[in-house]
């Protein structure tokens, strides 16, 4: 037996070194294009940082800079209207498209997904977009001139530019497909007990459906908060930011910053400042909306 | 699960309340490809049409003009389009679009997969639990922060500085590489991603410890268990996660936007179409007198069929991809949903 214990510890030293190996380029990429520039970000926000110049340690001045600059007001009003409007009019709609949709029979339920999920590419999206709004040749307006209703300026009006960016995203509703996968895991036992005492279909969609779809909806909805006050490219390629600022968000103030007046210290500065606030969302939206049901479901009961 | 039960589908009342769903979820689906259907017409309109009859959706006059004039860089008069995107023709867009997007499923799908395997089966508890939360961290930061300091770090790789350090005591300045206007400085970004290492991870924690045990117990090493036993069984996974990053990378517009800003013979599609559609729409009535660029532009036909048919030839791939990985993603999706 003697033998066998060197050729063990052999065996897990070769194991730990092989599993060292695999784990190294990943490890070496999220080190370097993944956390190193988080880093270095907070070392550029308190540096006077110009591409020609050597940067200078400037303390806190250039968050006081962000916290003058009226734009960078306009761009978070800006991007919290973008996000209230986007999460409250988009958010629902594929949780209640994907609970319908498991109604159909299976090979109905396949040829719409198929037919659903066809992708166009994003920036081509975008552009037929920008065309459909066009005030004289776009077909949103040669609708509403066949109804006889006022034209519209879409993009161009500083009110309903920014409606007009979220406009897409209603009229193409459609099912989520991190739904449809969960509520395959939905017992099928609890819709029939709750068919036996005689539960409607709201009621079942109520009480047992979405509490069961609960932690994904919590997980959703925390990514789309994130991700659309991170919004830029639909607005940069639809709008540019215009008319006027009405539709500059944070990011493309950020943007702009950086690669038009170069002032990467400020840029970066306000891209921290971003980070905080959408840590402290995040913080308040875990608070208001855990993801255990177990919880949720005994304050309901009690 | 259906929440109206099988045998209860025949009472009328049932029936009609299932008709309304199915026509509210059919409204959707057209709705959905509606936009599509109007880019591919609008594609194939001459330009007299687009502004004569602009809402017909079947083209009176089909014409392939604009992909013709997409495909060269001249005008009909000889004369180069005073406009960025027609110096070069749409196939170097189109090659670079593919490049672009293959390097970056070539370095990321090995080297994601393998880090998730590594953690997920190679590494001790303790390791695994350390690595989990380095891989999976930069998923709960918002990467708009670190745009300025990635675009440092890229200009003269690996110093985040803005200038290379030189050698203490020398004259020599520290190597260092340039990726701005390089594919490299969207590929190596984009080498490892935190979100398909949580699919690949999700996927592997499935798979039963014993059949690599099997397999070492076989006398196989570890690369070959990897590739010959995990690999097949990872295919649906594969697939999704390839799709994923391949339509990413195909879509990505802000990173080369920035990165290949200068270098116009590397453009992708994303950007060249932006390019295009900014010609387009730069000019309002109001600003006075059209700009000369855009004037040789409309005067030699380019509107927005040009536009739409940029666009066609930028979704053609994708949906190739969606058409090849169907069938796996139908099937994937559900792993991705139980372990996501």
């Amino acid at each position: 037996m003697a033998s066998v214990v060197p050729r063990k510890s052999h065996n897990l030293r070769y194991k730990t070194l092989m599993a060292w190996l695999f784990t190294l380029p990943g490890l070496v990429v999220q080190l370097v294009f993944g956390w190193l520039p988080v880093l270095f970000a907070f070392v550029v926000a308190f540096q006077r940082y110009y591409f020609i110049k050597d940067p200078e340690y400037v303390g806190v001045n250039n968050f006081k800079e962000v916290v003058a600059d009226p734009l960078v007001i306009t761009a978070f009003q800006n991007t919290l209207w973008f996000a209230f409007l986007s999460v409250g009019l988009t958010f629902l709609m594929p949780i209640f498209v994907s609970i319908l949709l498991m109604e159909m029979s299976r090979r109905t339920i396949r040829v719409m997904m198929i037919l659903w999920f066809i992708p166009v590419a994003s920036t081509a999206g975008i552009a037929i977009w920008k065309y459909m709004y066009h005030p004289n040749l776009g077909l949103l307006n040669g609708i509403l001139r066949g109804l006889h209703l006022p034209e519209q300026k879409w993009l161009d009006d500083p009110v309903l530019a920014m409606f007009s960016l979220i406009l897409p995203g209603i009229i193409l509703f459609g099912p989520g497909l991190i739904y449809i996968a969960a509520l395959q895991n939905v017992p099928e036992e609890l819709y029939e007990a709750a068919e036996l005492e005689g539960a409607s279909f709201w009621r079942k969609i109520w009480n047992i459906t979405l509490p069961r779809l609960r932690p994904i909806i919590a997980m959703m909805l925390l990514f789309s908060v994130i991700g659309s006050m991170q919004v830029f490219e639909l607005p940069f390629i639809m709008t540019g930011g215009g008319p006027g600022y009405a539709t500059t968000t944070v990011v493309m103030y950020i943007y702009s910053l950086a690669f038009g007046a170069y002032n990467l210290g400020k840029a970066t500065a306000l891209a921290i400042v971003l980070f905080c606030a959408i840590m402290i969302m995040v913080g308040f939206q875990r608070r208001y909306f855990p993801e255990n049901i177990d919880e949720s479901s005994e304050n309901a009961r009690s | 699960m259906p929440l109206i039960p099988q045998v209860g589908r025949r009472r009328p009342k049932t029936r009609l309340m299932l008709l309304a769903i199915a026509i509210f979820l059919w409204i959707g689906v057209l709705l959905h490809l509606f936009p599509v259907a109007w880019m591919i017409s609008a594609s194939f309109k001459p330009t007299l049409e687009i502004f004569n009859a602009p809402f017909r959706l079947i083209p009176k006059e089909p014409s392939a003009a604009s992909y013709k004039l997409l495909a060269s860089t001249v005008n009909a008069n000889g004369q180069s389009l005073n406009v960025d995107v027609f110096r070069y023709p749409l196939h170097i867009y189109l090659q670079n679009s593919i490049k672009i997007s293959f390097l970056t499923l070539l370095c990321q799908l090995p080297i994601t997969a393998m880090a998730a395997y590594a953690v997920s089966k190679l590494h001790s508890r303790r390791a695994a639990k350390w690595l989990f939360y380095f891989f999976m961290g930069t998923l709960m930061i918002p990467g708009q922060i670190a745009i300025v300091p990635r675009f440092l770090l890229l200009s003269h790789f690996p110093w985040p500085t803005r200038t290379v350090p030189g050698i203490p005591f020398t004259d020599l300045f520290f190597p260092s590489w340039s990726f701005i206007g390089t594919y490299w400085g969207i590929v190596l970004p984009a080498a490892f991603s935190a979100f398909n290492f949580l699919l690949f991870k999700g996927f592997f924690d499935t798979l039963p410890t014993e059949l690599i045990e099997a397999a070492r117990i076989d006398g196989a090493s570890e690369l070959t268990t990897l590739r010959a036993i995990m690999l097949p069984l990872a295919r649906p996974v594969i697939a999704v996660t390839g799709y994923f990053t391949f339509t990413g990378a195909w879509n990505d517009f802000l990173g080369p936007w920035i990165i290949l800003m200068s270098e116009q013979q590397k453009w992708p599609l994303s950007v060249a179409l932006y390019k295009l559609q900014w010609a387009l729409t730069s000019w309002q009535p109001s600003q006075g007198a059209m700009d000369p660029a855009l004037q040789t532009l409309i005067s030699s036909g380019v509107g927005y069929n040009a536009l739409m048919a940029l666009a066609v030839v930028e979704s053609i791939p994708i949906f190739i991809a969606f058409l090849i990985f169907r069938e796996q993603l139908m099937k994937g999706i559900q792993i991705a949903g139980l372990k996501g």
